[in-house]
């Protein structure tokens, strides 16, 4: 799958990512009476007064806006989760915590169409937008560490996340590729470079006794 | 359509030498606006058309054309008639040992037939190593060469010199994290200084991270979710009777 957005299909926007997010599955209070919808992503409902239903949030966000239903913001949206996530991600300089993988999304979704549904809405915003922040500062110091010899990177990044920085790190990974590569320099060679330091090293320390 | 099509088949029928292929095609085929390797080809040529596909693969790429055009020292080996040099008197004629600067993708056809020898352009010299050295993030590269990774990358498969290679290395390397801090954080007013040290590979490096973040920014701050399409808002024309 490739976004429509850029001629090359190398990123989606955000606003496609938004539309991607928009399938995952949320909990509503309908109050109005509906037979059960069957869609091509599945069957849902049926819908009664005060029973809760699961739902792809594009749905939800419909029925808010035609004052159907209340939405019930997802577990992790609450301060006091938000809370703990946010110190856990101040507390690791380098992983991330497990947080949805469409979280941005979501919760600008949210906060768009349904903010009386969200206790605290204030504090839980301002909560999402620190971590957010601090993974993305975090992302920064872990790009830096990017050589020739990274091969793959495995971290708990979110959609949005990854798509900021995708155009950049391919560049980067592949401009280190290029210029890695064995045709290009000897393996020698390549272990000369960090002899140096390790022999700087050495006699500084001495200096210092 | 049919006249365009045997014309792509008389094309590789009349190329036939793997070896000729690899080193001339980019050259020769260039300049074929009417070359394209998607066209169904009968099955015997089907082994030439995956090696066409690699070197297809940089055919339309706009920078490693560029970066072909650019300078490098070279020196005649031959005499060669019928040619002229700008500099030089008025005969056409180039006599052996005389050193002219030539676009690389002719340096390297010449090259590569032992009619010129082609050595190591001034932005590879040992001054600009030392300055790498010393201080990669901010040694001016752009002025020296704007591709210059690209440039290095072809002159080390042409001659050979590894050392170079490990230049370009250590060289993307230290200026790698300036881009990346600086397309991050830095406000605007601080960058024009900073771009103008950037080879065109940093550039499009910089630039990819920059419209990344504003474009995330943007969607962030809000805005218009439903752009209206441009058919939509048009008032219908009235009907002239």
């Amino acid at each position: 799958m490739s976004g429509q957005s850029d001629p090359r299909g190398f990123t989606f926007s955000a606003a496609e990512l938004e539309f991607l997010a928009e399938d995952e599955t949320m909990e509503i209070v309908p109050n109005l009476s509906m037979e059960r919808l069957s869609l091509i992503s599945g069957d849902f409902g049926p819908f009664r007064p005060q029973i809760a239903t699961q739902v792809p949030i594009w749905l939800a966000v419909a029925l808010k806006k035609r004052g159907k239903c209340t939405i019930r913001p997802p577990d992790w949206m609450s301060v006091e989760k938000l809370t703990q996530v946010l110190e856990a991600e101040r507390d690791s300089a380098s992983s991330f915590e497990a947080l949805p993988f469409h979280y941005v999304e979501i919760s600008r979704l949210l906060f768009d169409h349904a903010r009386d549904d969200i206790p605290d809405v204030y504090m839980v915003r301002s909560l999402i937008e620190d971590i957010k922040d601090v993974r993305f500062h975090k992302i920064g110091t872990g790009l830096e560490k990017l050589s020739s010899r990274t091969y793959a990177m495995k971290l708990n990044l979110s959609a949005m996340e990854v798509n900021v920085i995708r155009p950049f790190v391919t560049g980067g990974l592949e401009t280190f590729y290029k210029l890695g590569n064995p045709d290009m320099i000897q393996e020698s060679e390549r272990q000369e470079y960090r002899r140096p330091q390790a022999a700087d090293r050495g006699p500084r320390r001495e200096l210092r006794r | 359509m049919l006249t365009s099509y045997k014309l792509k088949q008389i094309d590789l029928e009349r190329i036939a030498y793997p070896t000729l292929l690899f080193i001339l095609l980019p050259y020769v085929v260039k300049r074929h606006p009417c070359f394209n390797v998607t066209t169904p080809l009968s099955s015997n040529v089907l082994m030439k058309q995956e090696a066409l596909a690699l070197v297809m693969a940089q055919y339309y790429d706009i920078d490693d054309i560029l970066a072909d055009e650019e300078l490098v020292p070279a020196v005649f080996l031959e005499a060669i008639n019928g040619v002229g040099l700008f500099e030089s008197n008025d005969t056409n004629r180039v006599e052996p040992r005389s050193k002219v600067e030539l676009p690389f993708w002719l340096a390297r056809e010449l090259h590569l037939r032992q009619a010129a020898s082609v050595s190591i352009p001034p932005c590879f010299n040992k001054k600009t190593r030392e300055e790498i050295g010393a201080d990669g993030a901010h040694v001016d590269l752009r002025t020296r060469c704007s591709y210059f990774y690209e440039l290095g990358c072809k002159i080390v498969q042409l001659i050979g010199d590894k050392t170079i290679g490990s230049l370009l290395l250590v060289a993307f390397q230290t200026r790698y994290k300036e881009v990346l801090i600086k397309a991050h954080t830095a406000a605007s007013a601080l960058t024009p200084k900073f771009l103008s040290l950037l080879t065109k590979e940093e550039t499009k490096l910089y630039d990819a991270a920059k419209s990344s973040t504003a474009a995330f920014r943007n969607w962030r701050m809000g805005g218009p979710r439903f752009q209206k399409a441009s058919v939509l808002g048009r008032k219908r024309k009235p009907v002239e009777e």
